[in-house]
């Protein structure tokens, strides 16, 4: 029993842990780090 | 007898063709960076090729069988998910590396100027740890998959793949990698298409599915625990060595950087099936209750039983060119970061000739390094991945922040990798080796993010648009 719960504690932070990673790494899609750059014409990054 | 010979002749023959292609490739290179980065940018074809060559490892086709027998229907797509996943996620990362380090060549490039010497040199030994430790794996999956299959002497399989992948990888730098890594795929690829349907075709799919029901149901449970854990925690191990690997760095500048995004999506979409495709005839295994001598050989032993010597030999041409695709791969990606990172910034002028001796020298030294490792036989190849995946989970939030967070704390990435690492290996020995990633890849994200919300820093990316470029 006691193995089963630290068993699911930890697939439930692997689980969390991979959800942020995905957030994190796609965000900037959705402005996440706030200062994300736009391209300019010929794809070069504008700051 | 006729066996061992029959497979030393197979791989002393693909061996001299890869050794021949490399050549040929190798008489139209006249300069360093088109040895280290190869001519021109890499378009789809190529690009999607040289990822899967490099990431499609032996451990892909030899453990993610294990995985499907050890756990089931969840260990099949554990493994296949947190390969795939790693790859894809790295999308993004590529398409803002162009962006803000538009000549740059190596994810040492990245670490020295956007952080400092300190994190710079820690990121750099660590990198060079896990990378050798990669080539270990490959080193001694190749001796024990010609050994314990195809009765080939451990040390000899180890020298025959090693020395062969040497030869080639110094004779044509990236651009031979690139190059040959479109054939190796191929072959790759002869196992995943040829191998499972042949079995298949022959079992037939109603009665595997009704023996597994019959005698092992718990494998169809797609909640079975550990594989769950295996999905979840290796997902962060081999997000975290696509992150810190400068195989797909180098990828990421070499690739034109409108398909960058397409080309990551498909080559980890890609990435997907082979596992899936292997793992899937270790379930023949369980619903026919056939064992193998050892878990790790199950999908060569189904192979044998159901397809006879050929197929056997087909699995060993594609197992033997995704070891050597990923052992070249790694040779000239590490060769590329020493050579660019501590040999070129000691601030002489050296010239092209020089640079290319010291590339091709490096190589072989790397390579002898590189055999003399695995010739002990240390770990398993999952052991030595999760070993170094605490490492690997470590320095994933420093290098998604370093490359989109102009308010990383460059002091708080540096105490986060060290904590990481510290407890993600006191908990691996501790607890659990899977337990000891989550641990790492969980210090990593919360000390570098509380400490850049406490104390901001504001990076000017404008610092890393010249990075790389030559000043004439």
């Amino acid at each position: 029993m006691i193995g089963g719960i630290i068993m699911d504690f930890w697939i439930g932070s692997s689980i969390v842990l991979v959800i942020v990673i995905i957030v994190l790494c796609f965000g900037p899609l959705v402005g996440l780090y706030g200062d994300y750059v736009k391209e300019d014409k010929k794809g070069g990054a504008k700051f | 007898l006729s066996t061992m010979l029959g497979s030393v002749l197979i791989i002393i023959t693909i061996g001299v063709a890869f050794i021949i292609i490399s050549w040929f490739i190798s008489k139209s290179l006249t300069k360093a960076d088109e040895y280290m980065m190869g001519k021109g940018k890499l378009g789809i074809a190529f690009g999607v090729t040289s990822l899967l060559a490099f990431w499609i490892t032996g451990n892909t086709i030899m453990a993610a069988p294990e995985a499907g027998f050890t756990d089931g229907v969840i260990g099949a797509l554990a493994y296949s998910t947190m390969g795939g996943m790693g790859v894809v996620l790295f999308g993004p990362l590529g398409h803002r590396i162009h962006q803000i380090l538009p000549n740059a060549r190596t994810v040492g490039d990245f670490y020295k100027n956007r952080f400092d010497n300190k994190n710079y040199y820690f990121f750099l030994i660590m990198c060079i740890i896990y990378i050798f430790g990669l080539l270990m794996t490959q080193g001694i999956g190749g001796g024990l998959l010609l050994e314990q299959v195809f009765d080939v002497p451990y040390g000899l399989s180890v020298f025959l793949t090693i020395a062969i992948c040497t030869i080639y990888a110094s004779i044509g730098g990236f651009a031979s990698v690139t190059g040959i890594a479109f054939f190796q795929v191929m072959l790759i690829l002869l196992v995943v298409i040829i191998v499972p349907p042949m079995v298949y075709l022959t079992t037939g799919v109603a009665p595997i599915y009704e023996g597994m029901m019959k005698f092992t149901p718990d494998m169809l449970n797609l909640l079975r625990p550990s594989g769950l854990m295996l999905m979840f925690a290796g997902t962060v191990v081999a997000t975290g060595e696509v992150f810190m690997d400068n195989t797909f760095w180098q990828r990421a500048y070499a690739i034109k950087k409108e398909k960058i995004s397409i080309i990551y999506t498909l080559a980890g979409l890609g990435w997907f099936f082979v596992p899936l495709a292997t793992a899937i005839l270790a379930f023949v295994a369980l619903g026919t209750q056939q064992e193998p001598a050892q878990v790790n050989q199950v999908a060569v032993f189904i192979s044998q039983v159901y397809g006879g010597n050929f197929v056997s030999w087909v699995f060993l041409v594609g197992v033997w060119a995704a070891l050597a695709s990923t052992i070249a791969a790694v040779l000239n990606s590490i060769v590329t970061l020493i050579v660019n990172d501590l040999y070129l910034e000691r601030g002489k002028v050296r010239s092209e000739k020089d640079i290319m001796k010291m590339i091709r020298i490096l190589t072989i030294v790397v390579g002898i390094g590189a055999l003399l490792l695995s010739l002990l036989k240390l770990l398993t190849m999952l052991q030595m991945l999760i070993f170094l995946g605490v490492i690997n989970a470590a320095f994933i939030f420093p290098i998604i922040y370093g490359l989109f967070w102009k308010k990383l704390n460059i002091n708080a990435s540096f105490l986060a990798a060290i904590l990481a690492i510290v407890a993600g290996y006191i908990v691996y020995f501790k607890v659990g080796a899977l337990q000891g990633v989550v641990v790492s890849g969980w210090i990593s994200f919360l000390v570098c993010t509380i400490g850049s919300l406490v104390k901001p820093e504001s990076f000017d990316w404008n610092v890393l648009e010249k990075v790389g470029l030559k000043e004439e």
